[in-house]
């Protein structure tokens, strides 16, 4: 049957690639973390699985506060906007639809950049050769607690100045259009 | 009265009608039909009773929704979307909060093929106009209702149109602050002398305001009479004739709400 055929191949290919000696070079402690999780055994350790999470965690509270942003618009600017010569979609959507939405935007970088930064370490944690994730993680496997203290201390120094910097972009951008 | 020409233009309007369609599939005529004739330099008034299709005439002279059937022109041109030669005051001043108060009238100046630094003083000029120059670089948030409107009145003479819309611009705004607006639109109208359509709710405002007051029907909304006010502005709104307009105004208006009130219960 091609089905079975198909997948044989697929576990074929898995198994070659969890075999690829690239991977095998990793500590043997944190093999054990990446073998139980299964997208980043697809994904290896390299940075492509690192970018999928990434991209999973972020990509969607960014959509959807930028469709409720654009979709809350008033509809009143948007008359303003063509009376006051937005004469084409196209410039209506540049003048009028994209500055009214930006703040809900901004809240959704926010919101996404939160998912995205947990993620990114999370990712980190399991399967990964660098980062302030792998830091800890390794500090964990070779007993090195002010390793993984430093790690720990780094990514909320870290996560607090970005959120910072997105305050900043919302107190600037962000102003509520009534 | 102000030796400057004429720079208003007639509007038509012929045999307007507005029908909607209903969720439920029924159809519902909100408007018309109605036809007016509205002169150069004219500021008419049209009062009628809530959900009388007022507002939806606007919205089709703007250029923002097609008629049913008939249409509206101007100086013999038929509207088919919005223009800056129409320009609009919205009851919820409709700024754009996101810019500065200069940035709010300079917005419809920014499509006309006009240098930067002309657009800028043709702004300023108009904010002037107002007396809010002080507050080019204030943030709309930071204004007063009564000052976002004056904002939106500087926005809407900014553009040079031959038409101006109003629906409702007072309705917001405490009874003082009114007046003055009020007040100002027409020393503003008198000075330009644009075509005018206003809309409201208000008697008083109306015969305040208008060179000629269209009473319309409740739904689907026909002008049901109309009056043409020739004495001179500023009006004492407690002159006899006034008040007995007031009065005459009122009844057939009460007529009409009570109508709309009968066919919906």
């Amino acid at each position: 049957m091609p089905s079975t055929i198909d997948a044989q191949a697929v576990q074929n290919a898995t198994l070659r690639e969890s075999h690829n000696p690239a991977r095998i070079s990793r500590s043997a402690g944190s093999a054990a973390y990446h073998l139980s999780v299964n997208d980043f055994h697809w994904f290896g350790i390299g940075e492509s699985g690192k970018v999928f999470v990434v991209f999973i965690g972020t990509f969607f509270p960014i959509l959807l506060s930028t469709i409720a942003g654009a979709k809350g618009v008033d509809p009143v600017l948007l008359h303003a906007g063509q009376v006051f010569g937005c004469t084409t979609r196209l410039s209506l959507f540049r003048r009028v639809v994209v500055p009214a939405a930006l703040p809900n935007i901004v809240v959704g970088l926010r919101v996404a950049f939160g998912t995205g930064w947990a993620a990114i370490i999370a990712a980190e944690l399991v399967a990964a050769h660098s980062g302030l994730g792998y830091l800890i993680a390794n500090g964990m496997d070779i007993l090195r607690a002010d390793q993984v203290l430093v790690g720990m201390i780094a990514i909320g120094v870290l996560g607090f100045l970005f959120d910072t910097f997105f305050r900043y972009l919302q107190a600037h951008y962000g102003r509520a259009a009534r | 009265m102000n030796a400057r020409a004429t720079t208003g233009k007639p509007l038509s309007i012929s045999g307007l009608t507005k029908t909607y369609d209903t969720r439920t599939g029924e159809r519902v005529d909100a408007l018309g039909p109605v036809s007016i004739e509205v002169a150069a330099g004219e500021f008419l008034v049209v009062v009628g009773p809530s959900g009388c299709g007022k507002s939806t005439l606007l919205q089709i002279l703007a250029g923002f929704m097609k008629p049913t059937d008939g249409g509206a022109s101007v100086a013999g041109e038929p509207i088919v979307d919005p223009s800056l030669d129409r320009s609009m005051i919205f009851q919820s001043y409709a700024l754009f909060p996101w810019l500065s108060v200069l940035d709010n009238v300079q917005f419809g100046l920014r499509s006309k093929s006009i240098p930067r630094e002309e657009q800028r003083s043709i702004a300023l000029q108009h904010l002037q106009l107002v007396g809010l120059q002080d507050f080019a670089d204030k943030s709309i948030d930071e204004l007063s209702g009564g000052m976002k409107q004056r904002v939106a009145i500087a926005r809407a003479f900014a553009v040079n149109p031959s038409i101006l819309l109003m629906d409702e611009p007072f309705g917001a705004l405490d009874a003082l602050t009114r007046r003055f607006l009020q007040r100002e639109l027409l020393r503003i109208w008198q000075e330009r002398q644009r075509t005018v359509v206003f809309i409201t709710h208000s008697v008083t405002e109306a015969i305040y305001l208008a060179d000629r007051i269209l009473v319309m029907s409740s739904r689907p909304g026909q002008i049901r009479k109309e009056w043409r006010l020739d004495s001179p502005r500023p009006r004492d709104l407690n002159a006899d004739e006034h008040r007995r307009l007031e009065t005459e105004i009122y009844s057939l208006l009460d007529e009409e709400v009570t109508k709309t009130f009968t066919w919906t219960s």
